[in-house]
């Protein structure tokens, strides 16, 4: 269990306070808190914390934006979820590569697994787990291969630019409205999600935050 | 509530969208018993259900968050209605089993409408323009299209474009609207929404330019979108989703005139009631209507008809489902053309405003995705001598970068650059990204997207016309719209100087175009009169959303189905409101005009009751 210290609800009252400085918009103050000491009450706590950093390399948004130490989403356990249901094998063989490589960092880790074409079950699973924490959306590997691979000339591929055309969009399922409204899209167009703005009003017709302040970029 | 109807009203209103709910309003006001009759779904007590659905959606199109269901076979649906998804293939338009509307046209009508509590009007962008003095005059330019009742003209209207603006609320500026002849006797009721950045950027870099013999400028869009708090409504917060949904109604929909119309304790309403027929007594007088209930899992009650009775009734089931009715009504075959149709003009001359959507990157972040989903629009070129030639327009600038340009957005883009692929265009050399890479990539490409939208008036054609399905039925057993529709060439004309001026604005921007070229086998594809090059280009275009037409007011009961009252020439007790009433499109959003005349028409049957 989570230990709530004197030194953790300190941590949280500044981090509170930086963010209102900054906007409402920005890092979830939970980010910034001290940060808790994991126990693993089942045997998959392990997994989901490699889970948060792997997906943290892969992104390229910080695994405290992802997953936040006081976490009300579960965001990050929906996405486990999704990729353990789909590939259980290979999920496993992609957190063991990157628990195995304790001196690189996550980024190199990353490029390890991305540019692993001989292992296209890692490959269509990693792009799975990008788009859905850029997206809130469960594309699956499968599918994300068939597309891969068909035929990329555009003029063919997109048969039509009507809106919305389901030839476009791959087959998709929303993970959850959570989900959605904490995808990290938004952050990198240094935006919200459309239908979830805790903005105020005539914010737009000013520029935004720098983009460091919505994606706390890997160091 | 259906059980503790009463049995006889004032006024019988089918219908509860924005001009079914205003004269209701203003009926109950007036203390008129008013039952509201409404093919769809009940209005809830709060949006979290429609959020939900919104939220989970795959593809976030207007129909997203309302019921019943996309996928379903519009044969077994009680209250049908077209939907983006039925135009997204190219074969589905005219697939009755994907497509409400059976389609026979050359192009697809590609605009859609719902039915449900508060109308189609659940979804709007809440644009607020008023038709221009010239609008209502078309014969300067067009001698032989059909004109508007003398007495309804700009000056005539103003008083009630005024009230409509203070009822639902609408932000604007009367200084930058005063264009075109446009006069105000007041300001608006709450001031302008700021413009966007992207906004901001263009007015600067089109500064000077000047197409048509007219200086381009962009103005800030009056809309229903409230500035500040405003009858207890929230200060817009910039959620970048009026259509389809705005979360804190800070956009005006019309479920809030529906609470404020049962507030007066004289509006009943009947959900889930498709009126099937306009049953003619005595004296060609209107006796009752009839219509069908159905449950909630959409099938229907009883084994006929439930009839309702009142002094008058008034039709506002826009512009496709009104002379659906009006046909249906055939009196057990007595009336084969049905009901207010002796001038035979009942479903002739479906308009709408052919869209025109280029889409590119910007040299500079203005960051789109912001904001209400526009802000602004030049406003220029929607009249001049060039209307003896070709359509007019008027360009709508969207701050939600190529969400649905390129079929939905953010998503194109970033499957493409996670998965390798190049739908967007952005990624020619099919990269497949991930980590810092990714985010800086992407970031460049979504905070500089932007999307132009020219609105181009369409020329009234009578070939363009809604009939009645003689082999398709919905859920109900009911015959489903028949709908022809193709574009004239004063309309494409329109649409090559929509293109030409697109052109000359990108130019200015210094933006790279992404826009598609469409193939052939499109069949939204247009092919463009050959340019100054002597050159032909092929561009798409889209559906508005704007149903015009189909039942017109005239000043000529041989040439028109209603009056400057919008009162049917063949019944008296029969009023039929909504843009199916408008002899032209003009290039304005039409929701204003639509409220404005429901409301003068309000005037007139209260008038008319006492």
């Amino acid at each position: 269990m989570t230990e709530i210290s004197r030194r953790t609800l300190i941590a949280g009252v500044t981090a509170t306070a930086a963010t209102a400085a900054f906007g409402s918009m920005l890092i979830s103050p939970s980010a910034l808190i001290a940060q808790p000491s994991p126990v693993a009450i089942d045997p998959d706590a392990t997994a989901r914390l490699q889970f948060k950093a792997v997906s943290g390399a892969l992104t390229g948004i910080h695994p405290d934006v992802l997953v936040p130490n006081v976490d009300p989403f579960g965001t990050n356990v929906e996405i486990f979820a999704k990729a353990d249901v789909a590939d259980t094998n290979t999920l496993r063989t992609i957190l063991s590569k990157f628990s195995g490589s304790p001196g690189s960092p996550p980024k190199t880790v990353a490029q390890i697994l991305a540019e692993d074409t001989k292992d296209e079950s890692a490959k269509f699973l990693i792009r799975s787990i990008i788009l859905a924490w850029y997206l809130g959306a469960w594309y699956a590997p499968q599918d994300l291969r068939k597309n891969f691979y068909g035929d990329k000339d555009p003029q063919h591929s997109y048969h039509s630019t009507r809106r919305y055309s389901q030839e476009v969009l791959i087959p998709h399922v929303v993970i959850s409205p959570n989900a959605y409204t904490n995808s990290v899209v938004w952050r990198v167009a240094q935006a919200h999600p459309m239908g979830w703005s805790n903005l105020q009003f005539g914010y737009w017709g000013q520029e935004p935050p720098e983009l460091e302040m919505f994606t706390k970029p890997l160091k | 509530m259906n059980d503790t109807l009463q049995k006889s009203y004032d006024v019988v209103i089918v219908g509860s969208g924005i001009a079914g709910g205003l004269v209701a309003l203003r009926l109950g006001q007036a203390k008129k018993r008013v039952l509201v009759l409404e093919a769809g779904e009940p209005v809830r007590t709060n949006i979290n259900a429609e959020m939900d659905r919104f939220y989970r959606a795959a593809a976030k199109v207007p129909e997203s968050p309302y019921t019943p269901d996309l996928a379903k076979d519009p044969a077994t649906v009680a209250a049908g209605r077209p939907t983006v998804l039925s135009l997204s293939n190219s074969e589905d338009w005219r697939d009755p089993s994907k497509s409400y509307l059976i389609q026979t046209g050359t192009v697809p009508f590609s605009s859609t409408y719902e039915r449900t509590g508060g109308g189609t009007s659940v979804h709007w962008l809440g644009t607020c323009l008023r038709l221009l003095p010239a609008d209502f005059k078309i014969e300067q330019y067009q001698p032989g299209w059909a004109k508007w009742p003398k007495d309804i003209n700009y000056a005539s209207l103003e008083k009630w474009y005024h009230n409509v603006e203070e009822e639902i609320g609408v932000s604007g500026s009367k200084d930058e609207q005063s264009y075109a002849g446009m006069v105000f006797s007041h300001d608006y009721p709450m001031p302008a929404i700021p413009q966007s950045l992207i906004d901001q950027f263009i007015n600067t870099a089109i500064s000077g330019l000047k197409l048509w013999g007219k200086d381009l400028k962009v103005r800030s869009t009056p809309a229903a979108r409230n500035s500040q708090p405003f009858k207890q409504r929230r200060t817009c917060a910039g959620n970048t989703n009026c259509i389809p949904i705005c979360p804190i109604q800070a956009k005006y929909d019309p479920t809030i005139t529906l609470r404020d119309a049962q507030a007066t304790g004289n509006v009943d309403f009947c959900y889930r009631a498709v009126a099937c027929e306009i049953v003619v007594g005595k004296h060609e007088r209107i006796d009752h209507i009839e219509y069908w209930p159905y449950d909630e899992q959409g099938k229907k009650i009883g084994d006929k008809p439930v009839s309702v009775f009142a002094n008058i009734y008034v039709v506002a089931a826009h512009a496709i489902e009104t002379p659906r009715l009006l046909l249906m009504s055939t009196g057990k075959g007595k009336r084969p053309n049905g009901v207010a149709n002796s001038s035979g003009q009942v479903g002739k001359n479906l308009m709408d405003h052919p869209m025109y959507v280029p889409w590119g990157l910007l040299p500079q972040s203005k960051f789109p995705y912001r904001g209400p989903l526009s802000t602004s629009g030049i406003e220029d070129l929607r009249d001049g001598d060039f209307r003896k030639e070709r359509a007019a327009f008027r360009v709508e600038i969207g701050n939600e970068g190529w969400n649905f340009a390129v079929g939905g957005d953010p998503n194109i883009t970033t499957v493409d650059l996670v998965n390798g692929l190049n739908n967007s265009l952005v990624n020619p050399s099919y990269e497949a990204l991930f980590g810092d890479t990714l985010v800086t990539r992407l970031r460049d490409v979504l905070t500089r997207q932007f999307r132009l939208g020219f609105l181009v008036e369409q020329e009234p054609d009578e070939k363009n016309r809604v009939t009645l399905s003689q082999k398709h039925t919905d859920g109900l057993g009911l015959p489903r719209p028949e709908v022809y529709y193709s574009l004239s060439d004063y309309t494409i004309k329109g649409l090559a100087a929509a293109k030409k001026t697109a052109d000359a604005i990108f130019a200015r921007l210094n933006a790279t175009e992404y826009t598609r070229i469409p193939d052939k086998q499109d069949p939204t594809a247009i092919e463009l009169p050959p340019n100054e090059a002597g050159r032909r280009e092929r561009i798409r275009f889209m559906g508005a959303g704007h149903i015009i037409g189909t039942y017109r007011m005239g000043d000529d009961p041989k040439k028109s189905v209603v009056n400057a009252d919008q009162r049917s020439w063949d019944h008296d007790n029969l009023y039929l409101i909504g843009s199916g009433v408008f002899p032209t499109s003009a290039t304005a959003n039409p929701t204003l005009t639509i409220a404005a005349l429901s409301l003068r028409t309000a005037e007139n049957i209260v008038g008319s009751l006492k």
